[in-house]
């Protein structure tokens, strides 16, 4: 069988079959699109009807011995400055000791399978549930801002409760030369499909580019079958060919020609 | 631009008819050579109408090559058993070729029947369609019912 296989009987099978593959590749593309469209379509008006919770709070820390810091009048060297205990307090919410604590707190009311269906995920672990919370310094360093966003409004609150009782309870058993002053916060319904990671990364895009990527991979798919089928089913190519069974050519006539 | 066209078309029928000439000339060749009349022409895969017009114009390439030639189309329904076919080729003694137009030998047993009556065959083959399989089975049938093969006439577009 393959001792018949060469270079010329590919690209005679591919030449053979172009319709085929052409028309393939064109209806599979459009039917394929027509389905990925459709069912991007359907996720972009579930998101649009669902809602992203989000809570913030803003804290400010000030070293508890002098009161109020004096920014004017640094007198005091060894005085840990407001910059100091901002940074200090956005990167003790990185740890683990404090994803513990919250997981710990938001477990006095939720179980872990109650996690799982009220966030719709099939996990939820110490590091997961960091994935629904945020932290940063505010522009003048002096600041923190934390925020939690989830698809549920309880949940959303109860967790930014979490984080604000973790602060406290730092400032109270730990940094105790310190105090956690709470600035204000914000409630916010936002719709799904808004900047949050966590909602729209479910979501994918549909472009020309999965149009043209569709396509190139049914194309590539159609010559790979008819390579096999080649392979498999091996025709006539060349009049050399005949020379195998000792048939003698006795000539090649090619197109239409007129009939006589 | 119409005139290169022309030009190209004029070429590429003289080419074709020259072709023709070459691949009659080789068959009548063959023919004197085995001592053969009667030539059943038919294909090992199912592609009747090329063919056909293939084995229209070998009558006429034979005809210029000075033969009187006779073309008995089973397709056309000159002859539908082999009975019928026996009985034209005993009427008709004055052509100095018979070709007659048969169906795929693999495929239909009346044709294998008047193939039988044939002294040569020639299979008609399109090239890039024909499998090995098919042209192998036509070429052991053939064998098996003692038919000799005369040749291949390949065809492309």
């Amino acid at each position: 069988m393959f001792e018949k296989f060469g270079l010329k009987d590919i690209f005679v099978g591919l030449w053979r079959y172009k319709l085929h593959i052409v028309v393939s590749t064109l209806v599979l593309t459009v039917i394929m699109s027509g389905f990925l469209y459709k069912t991007t379509e359907k996720s972009k008006v579930g998101s649009a009807n669902a809602k992203i919770y989000s809570s913030s709070a803003t804290f400010y820390f000030e070293p508890k011995d002098t009161g109020l810091f004096d920014e004017a009048n640094q007198i005091q060297s060894n005085i840990v400055t407001p910059k100091e205990l901002a940074t200090t307090y956005n990167t003790i919410l990185d740890a683990d000791f404090c994803k513990q604590y919250v997981l710990d707190y938001l477990q006095q009311y939720y179980t872990i399978d109650e996690l799982k269906s009220t966030l719709k995920v099939s996990d939820y672990t110490l590091h997961t549930s960091a994935g629904y919370f945020k932290h940063a310094l505010m522009k003048d360093e002096k600041c923190v801002n934390i925020y939690t966003v989830s698809t549920d409004e309880t949940y959303s609150k109860r967790l930014l409760e979490a984080y604000k009782s973790y602060i406290e309870n730092v400032t109270e058993t730990q940094m105790m030369n310190t105090t956690a002053v709470y600035l204000g916060g914000t409630d916010q319904i936002l719709p799904a499909n808004s900047n949050s990671e966590i909602v729209s990364k479910s979501y994918t895009d549909f472009s020309a580019k999965s149009v043209i990527m569709i396509a190139a991979i049914i194309f590539v798919m159609g010559c790979i079958v008819v390579f096999f089928k080649c392979l498999f089913v091996p025709t006539l190519n060349r009049a050399e060919d005949f020379a195998r069974y000792d048939i003698p050519v006795l000539g090649e006539v090619s197109g239409k020609g007129k009939e006589a | 631009m119409g005139i290169n066209n022309d030009k190209y078309l004029e070429t590429k029928d003289q080419r074709m008819a020259q072709k023709l000439a070459m691949t009659a000339k080789n068959l009548l060749e063959k023919c004197e050579k085995n001592n053969t009349r009667v030539i059943g022409v038919t294909t090992s895969g199912s592609f009747k109408s090329y063919k056909q017009n293939i084995c229209k114009q070998l009558v006429g390439a034979i005809s210029e090559c000075g033969k009187k030639v006779v073309l008995l189309d089973e397709d056309a329904r000159g002859f539908a058993k082999a009975d019928q076919l026996q009985e034209i080729l005993g009427q008709d003694q004055t052509a100095d070729i018979i070709l007659v137009n048969l169906r795929p030998i693999t495929r239909f047993v009346q044709s294998l029947e008047c193939a039988q009556l044939c002294e040569g065959l020639v299979f008609v083959e399109r090239m890039a369609y024909s499998t090995c399989k098919d042209f192998e089975a036509a070429l052991k049938l053939s064998e098996e019912k003692s038919i000799p093969v005369l040749g291949v006439i390949t065809h492309s577009k």
